[in-house]
């Protein structure tokens, strides 16, 4: 398999995560290496306290990792091996969420008194985008979701499955890099799941790459690659061609 | 930041009966300040006007200071009364008075003409004959009483044109009976409408011979006034020189021992009112900063109460991309709009009292300085930041992951 360098869009080498309770050391991650490209489809699994939730908010950049290298398509996020220490700042890591991140949580996080459209809207306000443009970028993006009716319908007002589709207009509007979905079925009914997971496929074949972070099996086996989390390091990163040879 | 504006307006919406809560202490204290400062400076307005009715060429004798505060009055009671004939003394001898009064007027009283009545009751002035020239007040019809009216006693009045007015219709006043109590007077004059006047009018007087007013009404001389009037505004401090020299001898105050009188111009006393309507303000002003402080704490209180609730919105708003910075200015600006909101009604209402003030009270105009407004707003933004800053703060500071995971 010949691979482009150029396509990597995520790069963890050695990535540690480490607290400190008192005198207790936890080890969230343990000295994880990992390589994301583009348009690839991935589910990351594994039994809760496994650190897969952590690994998930180092992609994000909600988090930064103790120690290891992580690189952002050709940032640096932070680099703490040997004696250089490089770490973005939270207005740095700030602006990478903003730009390159599309976040779609199981609770969906939208703002209870915000209508769809001002959900939507909203990564627009932090990246400065005037008002106008604004707007019009996110009826494209509650278009894409097939929300356009509902833009001035407050979450209260919509269905579980809406609500989370309003949320993926959300991760969208900004066109990130990758779509970071944390448990996103963790609420919904069956029914719903399917489509909301049939949408997250779509968005795969639009050229999106897509990272799920799930503990069902019916869910992950959407991705194309698995990787499963165990004590914070990687146990297995199977993909789909491999399995079929 | 128009953005800003307005999701703190839609939050602060949203919570109406909060935010009306949290803004009352504001709206109190803004209210408070700034009506409290339009009566004051009413006040001081309605005092300049009527003491320029005297003008700069009067200065006034008596026991008493102008205005007393604090409790030495035995001090000033025990000082030797005054005499009507002072009056005549100073005008005799001195050299810069053109004319001196000496009156007394503790007194209202209904006044009656057949059978018409004045209501209300009219001010009773006892004074000497120089009353009209040193009050440089004009006769409309009649004459002034003389000193010797005052020598014999003689039941004589001149009333003003008030009285006029409310007992004589289509009828020559002069020589006409009058009684005030179970006492008949002769209506000798009728004096013209004086200018000025601030309280009520000045034209509702009537104006006996002091000795008879003594006679009649108060024995004691405790209330007598001397007024004096130098022969021109040039001499005003020689004339009040002479008159301090005069009364000393009169009176054998021994050399070094201070005046057992009191000296006072009608500027002296806008002073005097002004230095005491000043502390009123100096202390509505402390009081009502003190309690803006604590309308402060009340919005730093609520806005801890709304970060708390919003926490998940925080992580929210950060995980799409907000700078810590963005996240202080929306809750900064909440704060700041609600304390702004505040003064804004505050100010509304502090009109709304000066104009009820103003319609209440006759001849005085409440007026709202624009330095107080301004104040007021400059106050409160301050209070906003300063109140608002410490919640917005703890938002800014979240841990996005903490604040996803809150419930």
């Amino acid at each position: 398999m010949t691979v482009d360098s150029n396509n990597v869009l995520i790069n963890f080498n050695d990535i540690y995560r480490t607290y400190y309770m008192g005198a207790e050391v936890i080890n969230a991650l343990n000295g994880v290496s990992l390589e994301i490209r583009k348009n690839e489809y991935i589910s990351i699994m594994g039994p809760s306290g496994s650190g897969k939730s952590t690994l998930m908010n180092i992609i994000g950049c909600l988090d930064t990792p103790t120690a290891g290298v992580y690189q952002f398509e050709s940032q640096v996020v932070c680099d703490l091996t040997g004696d250089s220490i490089v770490k973005m700042n939270d207005n740095e890591l700030a602006k990478i969420r903003n730009k390159k991140i599309g976040f779609v949580f199981q609770t969906f996080n939208l703002l209870p008194r915000a209508t769809a459209l001002q959900n939507v809207e909203l990564p627009l306000i932090y990246a400065g985008i005037p008002k106008s443009e604004r707007r019009e970028k996110a009826m494209y993006s509650l278009e894409k979701v097939g929300l356009l009716d509902r833009a001035t319908h407050k979450p209260s007002e919509l269905s579980g499955g809406q609500r989370q589709r309003v949320a993926i207009a959300r991760a969208l509007v900004n066109s990130p890099s990758i779509i970071l979905a944390d448990e996103p079925t963790g609420n919904l009914d069956s029914e719903t799941s399917k489509e909301i997971m049939e949408f997250l496929d779509e968005l795969h074949s639009q050229n999106n790459t897509v990272i799920l972070v799930t503990h069902e099996p019916d869910i992950a086996k959407h991705a194309a690659r698995v990787i499963q989390i165990l004590d914070g390091k990687i146990d297995s990163d199977i993909r789909k061609a491999d399995l079929v040879n | 930041m128009i953005d800003y504006f307005r999701s703190a307006y839609h939050s602060l919406i949203s919570h109406k009966l909060r935010s009306a809560l949290t803004i009352l202490g504001i709206f109190i204290g803004v209210w408070a300040i700034v009506s409290m400062q339009s009566i004051v400076e009413g006040f001081d307005n309605s005092i300049e006007k009527t003491m320029a009715a005297y003008g700069t060429e009067t200065f006034f004798v008596q026991k008493f200071p102008a205005i007393m505060m604090g409790h030495n009055w035995r001090k000033y009671a025990k000082r030797k009364d005054f005499e009507y004939e002072d009056a005549y003394f100073l005008e005799e001898t001195g050299q810069y008075l053109r004319s001196v009064s000496a009156y007394m007027a503790n007194r209202v009283q209904t006044i009656k003409y057949r059978d018409r009545k004045t209501s209300p009751e009219v001010t009773v002035v006892g004074s000497t004959a120089g009353f009209f020239t040193t009050n440089a007040t004009t006769i409309a019809t009649g004459r002034a009483f003389t000193r010797q009216d005052a020598d014999h006693r003689n039941n004589v009045a001149v009333i003003g044109m008030d009285v006029y007015s409310e007992l004589f219709i289509f009828e020559e006043p002069v020589g006409k009976e009058i009684s005030i109590g179970s006492e008949k007077f002769t209506v000798v004059g009728v004096l013209d409408p004086m200018p000025g006047g601030s309280f009520e009018s000045q034209d509702n007087l009537i104006i006996i011979p002091i000795t008879v007013y003594q006679k009649f009404y108060d024995r004691s001389s405790d209330s007598m006034q001397l007024m004096l009037r130098a022969n021109s505004s040039y001499v005003i401090s020689e004339a009040m020189d002479e008159a301090i020299s005069l009364l000393r001898i009169r009176r054998k105050v021994p050399p070094g021992e201070e005046n057992d009188f009191e000296l006072f111009t009608g500027d002296s006393i806008i002073d005097t009112m002004q230095n005491m309507t000043g502390y009123i303000q100096l202390a509505t002003l402390g009081i009502a900063g003190i309690s803006l402080i604590v309308a402060g704490i009340g919005i730093m209180n609520i806005m801890l109460v709304s970060v708390m609730e919003r926490t998940r919105e925080i992580g929210t708003r950060k995980a799409v991309g907000a700078k810590s910075a963005a996240i202080l200015w929306q809750f900064l600006i909440e704060a700041v709009i609600l304390s702004e909101f505040g003064a804004i009604i505050g100010v509304a209402a502090a009109f709304a009292t000066a104009w009820l003030f103003t319609t209440l009270v006759p001849d005085m105009e409440a007026v709202i300085p624009l330095w107080s407004i301004i104040a007021a707003f400059l106050y409160c933004s301050f209070i906003g930041i300063v109140f608002g800053f410490f919640p917005a703060k703890k938002a800014a500071k979240l841990d996005p992951i903490e604040a996803l995971r809150y419930e």
